[in-house]
């Protein structure tokens, strides 16, 4: 089996798990909807700047739905044990990242391309704009690919709840602030100011992909 | 202050600790004495004599952090991991010092204690992942685990700083422009220039002297444990003996 | 006094607290290494020389009741 198809593998194998006893998906998407809902009570979402808030308000339920799926995806892993099964397998490091990385990533994929239909109705905003949609891709790729890595940290030590928000949110700083910014302006119109936006996102997902990619090995090492 | 007094490595040490004392004690003089009042900032600008150079070290703590961090991962020696706790705890230290030491500067000058500009913020955020190291380390079990772990949150850490620092620049920025090394040399009067230096040299000794004796406390620390690990065993030994 | 003096006066004392704070800390945690490294010391030799000797009593008993 090549490498790719390594990946998918693990991969599959968390799509055939999800698929079986369904213990992710459904709360991480109502939790992002609900989120959303929840910021029209706190901030104003039908006013003429709503493209500025609801960009924020958007990713801020991503972010927090994708930290439920990533702390709940690697601690059943495990307590189930089934991480140790994987560690066994006679496959690189950096592939068993790459295929929890993925797994991970195509369930909050998942949840965004429903969700974000059901913001743009909610908010009459024109969220059908290849820009918004490639920002918040690669936004979601950042905050997995870091995410990713610290879940399974967090998960190795006594207060994985506690410690995963704590070490994840002031690192993926950048890719907030650049998906937030570049959101607003796909949203607003003006797309030709989002590129180096989008430029600091591809910046910062390449290189967060490859040190984490290269450090995976030296957190599951036990 | 742990080794033997005799001991070459501690008069080193104390040699550092009073050479430290008078560099410093010639910085305060001069920033309060020699240097003269700012023209527009008035009396408030003195605090940029100790703010900026703990800020120096501040981020120089968070690459200090990231290189014991790689030495450990490679060596998987206990020095590099030492180096890399001795460094958090003075980072933190001095991280918390330039938010507050900025703070008391921003609310006279700008009028404001804070604004979310690109070095405030970037050292802020570095303070949260200072905070999380040690959460970490506190959190992570053992030795080795609490030392891998905290080595690559080192190392993504620093890293992470100055992609930080461009996307909040960005983003808005407010901070005062360099004011040191612009073209056609430094924005400010020399005797200001001269104390800047003179207290820069100063808080650079208290560093190394303050990261000696926090790297010496830890290897102590790290030989007391081992030894008190060995003494139990023992003791359990000698009850089994004993009971046989 | 001038309210600007007063920030450049909490800024120098809160500078010097936390660091001197710190050099406190540090000198607290030599000072109980050296108590820990004592107890080490005073715990290590009776132990030592005990172990021997229930070494030796069991040498010399052992056969007796074998």
């Amino acid at each position: 089996m090549n490498a790719l198809g390594k990946i998918s593998a693990v991969a599959w194998k968390d799509v055939l798990t999800e698929v079986r006893t369904k213990e992710l998906f459904a709360g991480m998407f109502v939790f992002a909807v609900l989120t959303i809902i929840t910021f029209n009570f706190a901030f104003d979402l039908t006013g003429a700047d709503r493209a500025a808030s609801g960009s924020g308000a958007l990713w801020v339920a991503f972010t927090f739905a994708g930290m439920l799926g990533l702390s709940r995806s690697i601690a059943l892993e495990r307590d189930r044990g089934s991480l140790d099964g994987l560690l066994l397998c006679p496959v690189d490091r950096g592939i068993l990242y790459l295929g929890k990385l993925a797994g991970n990533l195509l369930f909050i994929l998942v949840v965004e391309v429903i969700a974000v239909p059901i913001f743009g109705a909610l908010y009459d905003l024109p969220v059908y704009r290849p820009l918004l949609l490639l920002a918040l891709a690669l936004g979601t790729l950042g905050f997995a690919s870091v995410g990713t890595l610290f879940a399974v940290m967090a998960a190795g030590t006594q207060a994985r709840e506690v410690l995963f928000p704590v070490l994840l949110f002031p690192l993926s700083v950048p890719v907030v602030i650049s998906t937030v910014k570049a959101a607003e302006l796909a949203l607003s119109g003006q797309s030709g100011e989002a590129i180096p936006w989008l430029n600091l996102l591809v910046a910062f997902d390449l290189i967060f992909l490859s040190l984490a990619f290269l450090l995976f090995e030296r957190v599951v090492e036990e | 202050m742990v080794q033997r007094r005799g001991s070459a490595m501690g008069r080193v040490s104390a040699g550092l600790g009073v050479v430290t004392a008078i560099v410093m004690a010639a910085a305060l003089y001069m920033m309060f004495i020699y240097a003269p009042t700012d023209a527009v900032q008035g009396q408030p600008q003195r605090i940029f004599y100790i703010h900026v150079p703990i800020a120096t070290i501040a981020f120089l703590s968070s690459f200090v952090l990231a290189v014991g961090g790689i030495g450990y991962l490679v060596r998987r020696s206990q020095r590099w991991d030492r180096l890399a706790r001795a460094s958090a705890e003075i980072g933190l230290i001095f991280t918390t010092l330039v938010l507050l030491t900025g703070s008391l500067w921003g609310r006279p000058i700008w009028g404001t204690w804070w604004t979310w500009d690109a070095r405030l913020t970037t050292t802020l955020i570095l303070w949260f992942i200072y905070l999380g190291y040690f959460m970490l380390r506190a959190y992570a079990g053992d030795a080795d685990r609490a030392a891998r772990y905290s080595a690559v949150l080192g190392i993504i850490g620093a890293i992470d700083v100055p992609i930080i620092y461009l996307s909040v620049d960005w983003w808005r920025t407010l901070h005062p422009g360099p004011v040191l090394f612009t073209s056609g040399g430094p924005a400010m009067p020399g005797s200001m220039f001269v104390t800047f230096m003179v207290s820069l040299l100063a808080f650079t000794l208290l560093y190394v002297w303050l990261m000696y004796q926090k790297y010496m406390i830890e290897s102590v620390k790290d030989r007391v444990a081992e030894r008190q690990f060995q003494l139990a065993e023992r003791q359990a030994e000698i009850r089994e003996g004993m009971a046989l | 006094m001038d309210r600007n003096l007063l920030y450049l006066f909490v800024a120098f004392f809160v500078s010097w607290l936390v660091m001197g704070g710190y050099l406190w800390s540090l000198s607290r945690q030599v000072q109980n290494l050296r108590d820990e490294v004592e107890a080490l010391e005073s715990a290590d030799v009776p132990t030592a020389t005990q172990a021997g000797a229930v070494g030796e009593t069991r040498a010399q008993t052992d056969p007796g009741q074998a």
